[in-house]
């Protein structure tokens, strides 16, 4: 079960940390970029 | 032959040769060859970018770290995936296809002029030749592995490692590689994760399962490497600052990092590529730096070191067709890398220091004519001296460091200011402080400062910002090209 844990750990890790890269990308990005 | 290579070599015969028959007359001129007609979609383009920095920094070298620095080296892939892609993907990426420009030091050249340019082609082109090496050897070294030695290391491994890596691109360049990559990191993620699984089986087979691993841990009191929070000095020092520093500064320089991004179909398929590309790296180590965990608490396997920890258990504890799986895995990881730096180095010779800089007339036929045959002189170039030296990592992190300047300079002249004085200074200065540090480290040089990468990173940052502040220069390259953009267009 640790090991599902860590992995949970881990992957969500990547997805905040793009997540938060993503968002402030959104913020910044001027001119209506599309997704 | 020991059978994991039969399998290993009937999945790559098929993918590789498979995909190289698919492209035979397919690929008509350079720009088929070099950005694949542009025409990539996103999960493409996401595929091949999870699998540009995914060598074997995220699967061997992590195992084998993870044994003194626990479960907390997988911060790697997540600063790999979860920063550096996003960065690549939204902001570099699509800055440079904004600038429609083919190669990354033709960037540069737009804001200090040709020579700057010229330099990135020639230095960049030389040091990721130096990093291909230990790619090589690396490839080398888990085809010797998990072959329990029947090839000779010297000079057979590091030959098939040669020729797996030219094949991956030379016959349908970008196209092939994209291909290929997208089979690779679906076969290496599931592989990698059923060979997980089977470890799983075998510890409760033959052990007390997961839970002896954590027993074991906690018996030696070293809980803690089962955990992935839990920072120490050695941590930042050795794992997240230098993986932090050397992707996004120096991979950001380099051809081979956007070979899908100007190959992708638009910029929007390029964002489109972002939690993908973040995903399959970010998740990529997992498996390995586990099973290198669960390995070293078998006593036969630990006394073998750290380093063949994972090729042993899977010697000796798994069926030979999961053996034959992890080596597809292993090879997906480490060539995909090899081969990107062999056609971004090949595209930027070609495009850049043939045609830009020696014989501006070049005809698009030539250049394509030139492209195959400057792929083999490349991965010669990696081939040969890794079959004389070793790769020593102060020179591997010196090779890195000529990248960390040029990055800085370029993402100023981006988005601030374009002073040629001051970025000449800056790569002058920083290339000196490289080779002192590297050959001649300084007594003084206190702990982690004694790394070359460091002073290098910290005199870059503190240069190019103080001396555009002081030097005149014209306004940051994005604006003007923007504001040149709309001029045409009212």
């Amino acid at each position: 079960m640790w090991v599902f844990g860590l992995f949970v750990q881990e992957f969500l890790m990547a997805l905040v940390f793009s997540g938060i890269i993503y968002l402030i990308w959104r913020i910044t990005s001027s001119n209506g970029q599309k997704w | 032959m020991s059978s994991p290579i039969i399998y290993a070599a009937i999945y790559f015969i098929i993918v590789v040769f498979g995909s190289c028959f698919y492209f035979r007359g397919k690929v008509k001129n350079v720009d088929d060859f070099t950005t694949g007609g542009k025409t990539l979609k996103w999960y493409m383009v996401a595929s091949g970018l999870a699998l540009i920095p995914l060598g074997s920094g995220h699967t061997m070298n992590l195992w084998e770290a993870s044994a003194g620095l626990g479960a907390g080296v997988l911060f790697w892939p997540v600063i790999v995936g979860g920063i550096f892609l996003p960065l690549a993907t939204l902001w570099f990426g699509p800055w440079l296809r904004e600038l429609n420009v083919q190669t990354f030091p033709e960037s540069l050249e737009m804001q200090f002029g040709p020579a700057m340019g010229y330099l990135n082609g020639a230095v960049n082109t030389a040091t990721w030749t130096g990093i291909c090496m230990g790619e090589t050897l690396a490839t080398g070294g888990a085809i010797y592995g998990l072959t329990g030695g029947a090839i000779p290391f010297k000079p057979w491994c590091i030959i098939i490692a040669f020729v797996l890596i030219m094949v991956y691109v030379i016959f349908g360049g970008v196209l092939q590689y994209s291909i290929v990559s997208t089979v690779n990191a679906t076969v290496m993620i599931v592989g990698s994760y059923i060979a997980l699984i089977m470890t799983g089986g075998w510890l409760s087979a033959n052990a007390m399962g997961w839970t002896g691993v954590v027993e074991h841990y906690t018996a030696l009191d070293q809980a803690w490497k089962l955990e992935i929070f839990r920072f120490s000095p050695d941590l930042f020092f050795q794992i997240i600052i230098p993986v932090a520093v050397l992707h996004i500064t120096a991979a950001a320089v380099t051809q081979g990092v956007y070979i899908p991004i100007f190959a992708a179909k638009s910029t929007q398929e390029v964002r489109k590529a972002t939690f993908l590309a973040a995903c399959i790296n970010g998740m990529s180590s997992f498996p390995w730096v586990l099973m290198g965990l669960a390995a070293m608490t078998i006593p036969s396997i630990a006394a073998g070191g750290a380093k063949l920890s994972v090729i042993n258990h899977a010697l000796q504890n798994l069926p030979a067709p999961i053996v034959g799986l992890l080596m597809v895995c292993l090879l997906a990881a480490t060539l995909s890398t090899g081969s990107s730096v062999m056609l971004g180095n090949a595209t930027v010779i070609v495009n850049v220091i043939l045609k830009r800089a020696c014989f501006p007339n070049m005809k698009p036929e030539t250049e394509f004519k030139l492209m195959r045959p400057m792929i083999i002189v490349c991965g010669l170039a990696a081939c040969v001296p890794a079959l004389v030296a070793p790769m020593i990592f102060p020179i591997f992190l010196w090779c890195f460091s000529f990248g960390i300047p040029m990055f800085f300079v370029w993402l100023v002249g981006m988005v601030w200011k374009c002073s040629k004085a001051a970025a000449w200074i800056t790569i002058l200065v920083t290339y000196l402080i490289n080779f002192i540090w590297t050959f001649a480290t300084p007594s003084w040089a206190p702990g982690p400062f004694a790394l070359n990468m460091y002073p290098v990173t910290v005199s870059a940052i503190v240069l190019i910002i103080v001396l555009n502040a002081i030097l005149p220069g014209e306004t940051g390259l994005l604006k003007r090209h923007r504001a040149a953009q709309a001029s045409k267009a009212a």
